[in-house]
This record gives C-alpha cells, structure tokens and sequence, in this order.
C-alpha cells in the first residue's frame, strides 16, 4: 500500500531519475532477504545431484541388462523434461523483456537462473546422441529413421516416406542442428542473464534496453527453433506422422511446466521469508495467472491439434492418435486431461489459491508431474509391445536421473545470485505491484 | 426498491434525508477520510471521484465482488448447457451420421460448449454486475445538488447514506469535518 500515489508524493514518482537505485532501499526491504546466505542449497543441491546420478547409472545398467530400447525411452523422457524447462524459461525470460514487463523483477531473476544452466540440458543430450548415431550399428533404438536400411531400395525395410523427408531427417543434418540449437540457445540465455547479473552490480540501467533489443530477434529464433526442436526429439520419434501444430504444442506444454517450476522456486523462498516486498501475494497472483493462461494454452492447442486429426481421419496424422487411444492405452488420453487440464483448470479458477504460496506451489508441483506424465504419453507408446505401466520403475529412474541432475545445477544458481533484479530501471513498478481485482 | 431503514430522518423543511456528503479538495484528503470512515465502521456510503484513485476499495473497506464467483457457476453450467443441447439434437432427436463418425461424438461439440462457455460467462459479468450496482437507475438523489456536479471535474464526495445504521445526523457531520470534508450537507431524497 505504501506506492498509491496519493498521500507518500514524492515516494514513487522520482523511479527511474538520479541513476541507479537499489530495490532493498527504494522497497525498504531487509537486504538480507534478497540473497541467500553463503552455502544455503548445498545440501538440497548435493541430495538431488546424487539421485539424479543413482538414477542414471541405474537406467544405464537396467537397460544393459536388456531393456535398452525402454530405458534410452526413459532418459529421453527426462531429457526432454529438462529441456521443456529451461526452453520454456528462455522463451519467458525473453518474452519478460520484450514486453517490457515492470512487476516481475524476481519471476525474471528466477527464469534467467533456469534457462541459463540450458548447457546442462545439452550435456544431458549426449549420451542419447553418442549411443543412437555412434553406438548403434546400425540399429538405433528411438530414432529409427536412423537407420540405413530404411533408406536401402534393396531392402525390405525400404521407407518411401521417410526417402521423401531424408533431405531434412538425416543424421548429419540432425546433428549439426543439436549442436546449432544449443549454441544459440545458450548464447541468448547467457547473455540475458549475465547482463541482469551485471546490472545487479554496476546499476547500468542500459543493460535493459539491451536485454529488450535482443529479445526481439530471441522470439523469433526462439519460436522457430524451439518447434523444430520438438521436431527433431520428440515427433521424429514416430517418423511417418506430422503435425503443423506440434511445435506450439511442445512450446505450451513447456512454458507451462517452466511457469510451475518458477512458481515452485519463489513460493519456497518466499515460505522461507524471503523476498517480502518484492514478492508479496499480489505477484504471486500473477505468477497464477499465468500458470493459468499456459493451461488453458496447452488445453487449446492439445484439442485442436486432436480435433482436426481427428475430423479429416488422414492415416499419417491418425497414426499419433491410433497408437495412443487403443489397448491398454485407452485410459491414457483422458487421464492428460484430467491431470494437465481439468484439475489445474478447475484449481486456478479460484482467487485465493493462487495468492496462497503454499497451495500455489502444491497446484505447481502437480502441474509438473503431469508434465512428465505427458511426456510419458508423447514417447512411452513408440516403444510397440511393451504395455503401459510396465517396467514403470525403470520409466522413474529413466526421468528421475536427467531432472534431478539439472534441479541439482538450478539449486546452485538460485541460491548463488540475488533473489531478484536489483537494480532494474522499473524497480518501482515491482514494489507497486497490485492486481485491483 | 423500498430498503429496509432503521430510521427516517427529514429535514427541517419536512424532506425525506437520503444522506449527507462532504466533498474534498484532493484524492489524497478523500483517500484518508474514506479510511476513517471505514474504521468508523460506516458501511452504506460511497466515493465519487473524476478518475479513480488507486486502492481506494480498500481505504473503503469494500469486500470482493460476487461477479466472479456468479461468472464461473453460470460458466460452466452454460458450457455442459451447451453440450447438453447439441448431445440432443444430435444423438436423441434427430441422429444423424456426419462423416461416418459416431452419433454423439464429443470432438465436434467442443468449441459450441466453449462458446456457450463464453457467452454465459460473459452475460453473467455483465449483467450481474448491473444488478449488483442496482443500473440502469434513471435517478440518484445526489444528482439534484448542484455542488455534486463538479465530482466530474475537480471535486471529491463522500456521500454516506441516511440508511447506514451508524448514521446520526450531528456525528456523521461531525466525523466528516474531522476527516477534512467540508460543505458537509445533507441530502434530499
């Protein structure tokens, strides 16, 4: 209450003149509570490094000992979670700055830390990389389009279809991608975030403007990137279906899951104590809100990518859905529903849950593991004649290790820089911060 | 719409008092007097200002609006109406088969039951939010004193009614002038 603009003239209007300020002074917030003390997270960080490696030796070695095709299914599946979080919290870090977003100093902060550990996500990709093209002889286990025979005319094995898509899906092309992509994506998180961090230290209010500047080519390499990206992991999994619609469907499901993990992030610090005025409930309303627009982005993205499918009943577009809705399958597709759309739908709705740390961070953390139970959806099936549910562990370990790995790396950056923007030109607008609604 | 009055003052002509107003010179004297008044636990008055002043539902004690809770009930029954109405038509009253899928499919029905969604939702905003700020009214007994007028220029109001139960002719006058109002006057019904 303290930036209305009536009675305290003079306290919100001089933002923005006279150079630098500092949050915990303009917002008179105890600077303590804008950093975390040296070594807090170590341990979280050391607990989650060390399921995360437990896990990933253990898929390796469960699937040496014969489930190899389900347990490179199983990391992939972690890998792609990753990689959801730290794209959709690049797209959302650039999309912060395009707009010009005054209210979220430490939605930013927090969505910088994630997309900036990106090169994580990249290592995490090699082991896939290294067994499916170098590994593999021949007979790679989740890219099938990989494998030489199916472009041999004398083989039995020959594949029309993918002969007429090996121009873009081939190995060399693919691998030049990974490595462009994540090059670009690191080169654009890095420098977003080392400049936030910079001007944490010298105050330049310039860096924003750059910041700005940059992001406005960003969403667009970003946007293309990002949707052939989820061409390239997940729907050249199944080579023969396509659909437009894929790519903003993957950027949906994973803006929402980095929506949640930032939510996550700033309601456990903001439980701790931390933050106070640059985090009250009237941001975290709005970090709610958002979770809930991405919702209600991925509900409609989701039903009209099915719905036209559906309606025009083309096998190479059905193959996606036929694979997914019959046997043992079945219940699948509903329980998406459910559990991305209807009880996060249904939850957000209401005024009070969503200004509420802890209820918010629960609704969250559900919303994250219907992430990764989409994902089990989107990639478990390709795996033909191994049931839903079967080996499920081996699907937790496989998931388990990746993002445990790089929470552990999230953990560190969070509690290594400020808990938000310090010295960000729009300062006042974080401290003033209300819904009105 | 009669309301329920605990009492019925009149003025020394013999009219009917519908409240007494105070006008302020700045937002923030009205923005200070309204929290006084809020604590002075008045709860049938307003504010009238030519802009709106920030946070000043909450310097008035308001609670939060009905409007929301209104919009998301007759959201959603509007949405199962409108799956409802096309399950009929389509499955009970007259089946038909339309690109060989199965009679009542739900896929086709959806962006109708979003629509209906939508549009209830919407009419319920609007119309719930009407009923609630009693509109359209042709008339408001503040509109016959020519000093309220300049609430559309330059002026602030606080106008409480004689309806509020705390209203006492002598200590709401008094409570105004402490809170800075001044022209406190009252007002004819």
């Amino acid at each position: 209450m303290s930036q209305i603009s009536v009675g305290h003239s003079g306290h919100g209007h001089d933002a923005g003149h006279g150079g630098e300020a500092h949050i915990a002074a303009r917002g008179r917030i105890d600077p303590a509570l804008l950093t975390m003390p040296h070594g807090a997270g170590r341990a979280l960080s050391a607990i989650f490094l060390l399921v995360g490696l437990v896990a990933v030796v253990a898929t390796f070695f469960l699937g040496y000992g014969g489930r190899a095709a389900q347990a490179m299914a199983a990391y992939h599946m972690g890998f792609l979670f990753t990689l959801g979080l730290a794209l959709g919290c690049l797209g959302i870090t650039m999309m912060l700055q395009q707009f010009n977003s005054g209210w979220s100093g430490p939605v930013c902060r927090q969505a910088e830390n994630i997309s900036s550990n990106i090169w994580v996500v990249g290592l995490l990709f090699l082991p896939i990389v290294v067994l499916e093209v170098f590994l593999s002889h021949g007979h790679p286990r989740l890219f099938h389009w990989m494998s030489p025979d199916l472009l041999d005319q004398n083989s039995a094995h020959y594949d029309t279809l993918l002969n007429a898509k090996k121009g873009f899906l081939n190995t060399n092309f693919w691998l030049v991608r990974y490595v462009f992509y994540f090059v670009m994506w690191m080169w654009f998180a890095t420098k977003l975030a080392g400049w936030s961090r910079a001007q944490d230290r010298t105050g330049d209010k310039w860096l924003t403007a750059k910041a700005r500047k940059i992001s406005s080519v960003g969403l667009l390499l970003f946007a293309l990137s990002c949707a052939f990206a989820s061409f390239d992991y997940v729907m050249s999994l199944d080579h023969h279906w396509y659909s437009t619609m894929f790519g903003v469907w993957f950027f949906s499901a994973a803006a929402k899951a980095a929506f949640a993990l930032i939510i996550v992030i700033l309601a456990s610090l903001k439980l701790r104590g931390k933050l106070g005025a640059a985090y009250t409930s009237e941001h975290l309303h709005d970090t709610g809100k958002l979770l809930f627009a991405f919702t209600v982005f991925w509900a409609y993205i989701s039903f009209s990518q099915y719905f036209l499918m559906w309606y025009s009943n083309i096998p190479e577009e059905t193959a996606y859905f036929n694979l997914r809705v019959r046997e043992a399958w079945q219940p699948f597709p509903m329980i998406m529903v459910v559990a991305n759309f209807v009880v996060p739908f249904l939850l957000l709705l209401v005024r009070n849950f969503k200004r509420n740390p802890t209820i918010l961070r629960l609704i969250a953390l559900w919303v994250l593991v219907a992430f990764a139970l989409d994902l089990y959806f989107l990639v478990r099936p390709i795996l033909r004649g191994v049931e839903p549910g079967e080996g499920v562990w081996l699907d937790a370990l496989g998931i388990l290790g990746p993002v445990c790995i790089f929470l552990a790396v999230v953990v560190r950056t969070v509690c290594k820089h400020p808990l938000t923007l310090l010295k960000d030109p729009r300062l006042h607008e974080v401290l003033a911060h209300k819904n009105y609604v | 719409m009669a309301r329920a009055r605990t009492k019925i003052y009149k003025t020394s002509a013999g009219e009917v008092v519908y409240g007494m107003m105070a006008e302020f010179a700045t937002p923030a004297d009205t923005f200070h007097a309204a929290e006084k008044m809020r604590d002075a636990g008045y709860t049938r008055w307003d504010v009238y200002a030519p802009f709106a002043i920030h946070g000043i539902d909450e310097a008035m004690g308001l609670k939060t609006s009905r409007v929301p809770l209104l919009c998301g009930i007759l959201g959603l029954s509007g949405a199962g109406l409108g799956y409802l109405f096309q399950w009929w038509v389509s499955h009970q009253a007259y089946p038909m088969v339309v690109q060989g899928k199965p009679y009542g499919a739900w896929q086709p029905f959806m962006p109708i039951i979003f629509e209906f969604g939508v549009i209830f939702t919407s009419f319920t905003a609007l119309l719930s939010m009407m009923a609630f700020n009693r509109l359209p009214m042709w008339h408001h007994p503040l509109l016959k004193k020519e000093r309220f007028l300049r609430t559309s220029d330059d002026r602030f109001v606080i106008c409480v009614e004689s309806a509020d139960s705390k209203f006492d002719p002598d200590g709401t006058r008094k409570l105004l002038e402490k809170c800075g109002g001044y022209n406190v006057d009252l007002v004819e019904d």
